[in-house]
């Protein structure tokens, strides 16, 4: 007497199960499916996401234009101020001379061909380097408060840096993100009922067979395994049929991004976190459901 | 084997069920269990089966009593207690053979020797060409057979049958009590639910009679009565395989010796098994039959003087 005999008639059992209403087996495989591809994918996509956030705001910096002919102990003075704020990890004082020098290298020698000196821009200015990695938007909307206030500095002509484009990034992310996890957590919710009702269901048709099978001593979690079972392989169906969903986007990507922009996708959209993450949460929420559902509708 | 004490059993909406019933089945017995409907034959099976628990009282199962059993192991009692239903209970949607290796299923036995038994049983009960049937194709007195088989799979020391004829026709009925006999000759405590009143008069067997939730009278069996007596001869050879399945080797199953005094040996070891209940369903399966074959001291030597007189 082992194991085997039994986990053999939990297996059997639990296939049965599945067969009493196939339909709505098929369509929690299928909600459970879709469910773990969109928090898969959008984890995916948000976590690609900060990472461009935090590159960007590691990246940043702000240019302070001066008026021109400001004298030098009021150029120490503003340069003074700004290194007082928090956050500034280092401010470079640029001559007019120099910032033009430094626009001569950025613009295209053929449309400087010809060109007056004098028509190059170049002003004297303040660049200020920040502390790596923008938390929030919250630290972002301070920045721009603070950029607006030194506008207003004396001998301060203009506040420039690459915020507004931050921002943008930093409102699309966050609207992925509740959009995302609002439409997951409906799918999850969904696929989650659909398990539970086909345990349900399942329990209900049972009723008399659970009756006899308790009456000739079948213990409680004897009469239980087969509905938890079946609870966990719709979990793992839902994993095996998001990453067959997961893969086939990914190999259609990766030929839209061949054709048009004649490079390799080198990211991939199904990673071993990807994998792992699949395989343990559908099963994990499967058994979850049917849990729940054989905790409520069978009492024994 | 079976003893009752002063029990009552009230249900929530006041209505009494039983009202201070004694008895005892010894060890062995085959009893018959009648009344009028509503007069508490069901409700007493299902007290011994723990789907219903005392309001007041004792039951006692070899010499256990179970109005104290802890829910946890109720199925390990209940392992060493066979059932059958008017309407046989089978599993629809599973086939003879599945129906009856229920019970083997339950305690994890392989599948090697559950087809071996399986197998003797349904040779013994005739139906071994219809083992891959569904319950729905088969007769009334067919699938009583197989209800029975599925009772004995497990060899329980204690038969509880409610209303075992009450949809067959008399001749089945009579096919079925002799089946029912048959097991009783072999050891088997039997207890048959009945109003039929015919078979009682019939077999002569003692039959505890009880009116609106009370023991009204104790019928003593009638002398040269059938069933009853361990010893009293084997029947057909099919008879004999089925013994062989049950593991009593085709002898007659000899009445057990009675316990030493104060011997809980059975009792302490399902207790011991039923902290452990989580990881072996097995052990505790054994663990009860050794309290329900250990316990009853007193019945199992009354029973052995009156198999002697």
């Amino acid at each position: 007497m082992n194991a085997l005999p039994r986990i053999s008639y939990f297996l059997q059992q639990a296939f049965r199960l599945a067969r009493t209403s196939p339909w709505l087996s098929v369509v929690s495989v299928l909600t459970l499916a879709v469910s773990l591809s969109l928090i898969g994918l959008l984890a995916t996509v948000l976590f690609a996401a900060n990472g461009l956030i935090d590159e960007l705001g590691a990246r940043l910096t702000i240019s302070v234009y001066v008026a021109d002919g400001t004298p030098k102990d009021r150029m120490t003075e503003i340069e003074t101020r700004l290194r007082a704020h928090p956050g500034v990890r280092a401010v470079r004082a640029l001559s007019r001379e120099a910032d033009r020098e430094r626009n001569r290298k950025l613009l295209d020698p053929e449309l400087l061909a010809g060109l007056d000196e004098e028509a190059i821009p170049g002003q004297p200015m303040l660049e200020l380097e920040l502390d790596s990695g923008l938390a929030s938007r919250g630290d972002l909307d301070t920045l721009i408060a603070w950029a607006k206030k030194t506008r207003e500095v004396e001998s301060v002509e203009d506040v420039e840096f690459g915020a507004e484009k931050l921002r943008l990034l930093f409102a699309a992310v966050e609207i992925l993100r509740t959009v995302g996890l609002v439409l997951a957590a409906v799918m999850l919710a969904s696929a989650l009922f659909f398990v539970f009702s086909t345990v349900r269901l399942g329990v209900f048709s049972r009723r008399q067979e659970i009756e006899v099978l308790s009456l000739m001593g079948a213990t409680p979690r004897f009469i239980r395994a087969p509905f938890l079972i079946e609870g966990a392989l719709q979990g793992l169906l839902g994993s095996l049929v998001a990453m067959a969903f997961i893969w086939l986007l990914h190999l259609e990507l990766q030929s839209l991004v061949r054709d048009m922009y004649r490079i390799n996708m080198d990211a991939s959209l199904l990673p071993p976190s990807m994998v792992l993450w699949l395989l343990v949460s559908g099963p994990a929420l499967g058994l979850l459901a049917s849990g729940v559902s054989v905790g409520r509708h069978l009492r024994v | 084997m079976i003893q009752l004490y002063h029990v009552h059993k009230r249900f929530e909406n006041g209505a009494e069920a039983l009202s201070d019933v004694t008895l005892r089945v010894r060890e062995g017995e085959f009893v018959f269990l009648t009344g009028r409907s509503g007069a508490g034959k069901s409700t007493l099976l299902r007290l011994l089966l723990v789907m219903e628990r005392v309001s007041e009282g004792q039951v006692l199962i070899g010499g256990r009593n179970i109005h104290v059993l802890r829910d946890a192991s109720v199925p390990y009692l209940r392992r060493n207690i066979g059932v059958i239903f008017q309407d046989f209970r089978l599993i629809p949607n599973r086939t003879v053979w599945e129906n009856i290796a229920i019970g083997m299923q339950i305690l994890g036995i392989g599948r090697k020797e559950i087809d071996r038994r399986v197998g003797q049983l349904l040779e013994a009960i005739g139906l071994e060409q219809r083992k891959t049937a569904l319950p729905c194709n088969l007769s009334g007195g067919e699938q009583q057979r197989v209800a029975i088989a599925r009772a004995l799979v497990n060899e329980p020391a204690i038969l509880l049958a409610d209303e075992p004829t009450g949809n067959l026709d008399p001749q089945l009925s009579l096919e079925i009590m002799d089946l029912l006999l048959e097991i009783n000759r072999r050891g088997t405590t039997v207890l048959v639910a009945t109003h039929n009143t015919a078979l009682i008069e019939r077999y002569g067997l003692r039959t505890l009679e009880l009116e609106s939730g009370r023991l009204l009278h104790d019928h003593a069996r009638r002398d040269g009565a059938a069933g009853t007596r361990p010893g009293s001869g084997l029947g057909s050879g099919a008879w004999d395989l089925a013994a062989q399945a049950l593991g009593h080797g085709g002898a007659v199953k000899p009445v057990r010796a009675p316990a030493k005094p104060g011997d809980q040996r059975g009792m302490a070891k399902d207790e011991a098994t039923r902290d452990d209940a989580s990881t072996d369903d097995t052990s505790g399966a054994q663990a009860g039959t050794d309290a329900a074959h250990s316990g009853d001291t007193a019945p199992g030597a009354a029973a052995q003087q009156e198999a002697s007189s």
